[in-house]
């Protein structure tokens, strides 16, 4: 791995980390606990995109890591890891197709995130009447999934040229 | 910005979200309201159907009143009362807990 590579991947681990605690900070609530509007999936899909499925995750489960062991707990690391690495990799298959664009594999990362931590919900509290949110979560995760897309489309615009150098 | 298949994506995501809701709403919310003891039912009453009922243990006695698809101990003689305090219970899964009295409230479908 290149020095610039790692730099690179450390800067985009920052990144992830400061967006999670800047989304903390907006008031924002649709009346279901835990709710989020996933402002890190942007730095996952534009690693997706440019660095391949490796960074991604790495990145990914390290921010999870991270974010779990200043603010959550073991409990939530565990929902956070499933929802996270299933959204990756959901997101790494459907640009794989390369039929849709950043918003669509986006949206798809958003609603498998969802889908993932209220399957795991409601096998790890043995209670099933939380799959009755799913609907409302799946959709959720489809609108801030688009979010992410529009806002990493037009990063790339900008990252094109540092990440193009290596 | 958004390609195409990125707007039939989404709109189609969309749809199976609001069919599932659909099928999930009409499959029927909260109807009943089921009260153990000791671990064991005791009754279950309609929640539409207002009434009152009154739940005689070997530790004590709870009343119960149910009234527009909502439930709430109104009555215990337990010294803690923390059933009167933890109000109405009105979705699936919600429950209210006698805990001196082993009695337990809960909505159910």
């Amino acid at each position: 791995m290149k020095p610039k590579k790692i730099a690179f991947l450390g800067l985009m681990l920052t990144l992830a980390l400061v967006l999670g605690y800047v989304e903390r900070l907006i008031p924002f609530n649709i009346g279901i606990a835990g709710v989020k509007i996933g402002l890190a999936n942007i730095i996952v899909l534009l690693l997706l995109k440019h660095y391949g499925l490796g960074a991604a995750i790495t990145v990914n489960v390290l921010r999870i890591v991270i974010v779990n062991l200043l603010f959550g707990g073991v409990v939530s690391l565990a929902f956070s890891l499933l929802g996270g690495v299933l959204s990756t990799l959901a997101m790494y298959f459907m640009l794989k197709l390369k039929t849709f664009g950043e918003v669509g594999v986006s949206a798809v990362g958003g609603v498998v995130h969802n889908l993932g931590q209220t399957l795991a919900a409601a096998l790890l509290l043995g209670t099933p009447s939380v799959l009755r949110l799913l609907p409302y979560l799946m959709l959720f995760g489809e609108l801030s999934g688009i979010l992410c897309g529009i806002v990493a489309k037009t990063l790339t615009r900008y990252l094109n040229k540092i990440m193009n150098e290596e | 910005m958004f390609k195409k298949s990125d707007v039939i994506l989404i709109v189609s995501i969309f749809l199976v979200c609001v069919s599932l809701a659909v099928f999930l709403f009409a499959k029927g919310g909260a109807n009943k309201v089921r009260v153990t003891v000791n671990g064991t039912e005791y009754a279950t009453y309609n929640i539409y159907k207002e009434s009152e009922h009154t739940i005689k243990t070997e530790n004590g006695t709870n009343t119960l009143v149910i009234e527009n698809g909502v439930a709430y101990f109104k009555n215990s003689d337990c010294p803690d009362k923390t059933c009167q305090n933890m109000g109405k219970i009105i979705k699936v899964g919600e429950s209210i807990v006698c805990l001196p009295h082993r009695v337990v409230a809960e909505v159910v479908e």
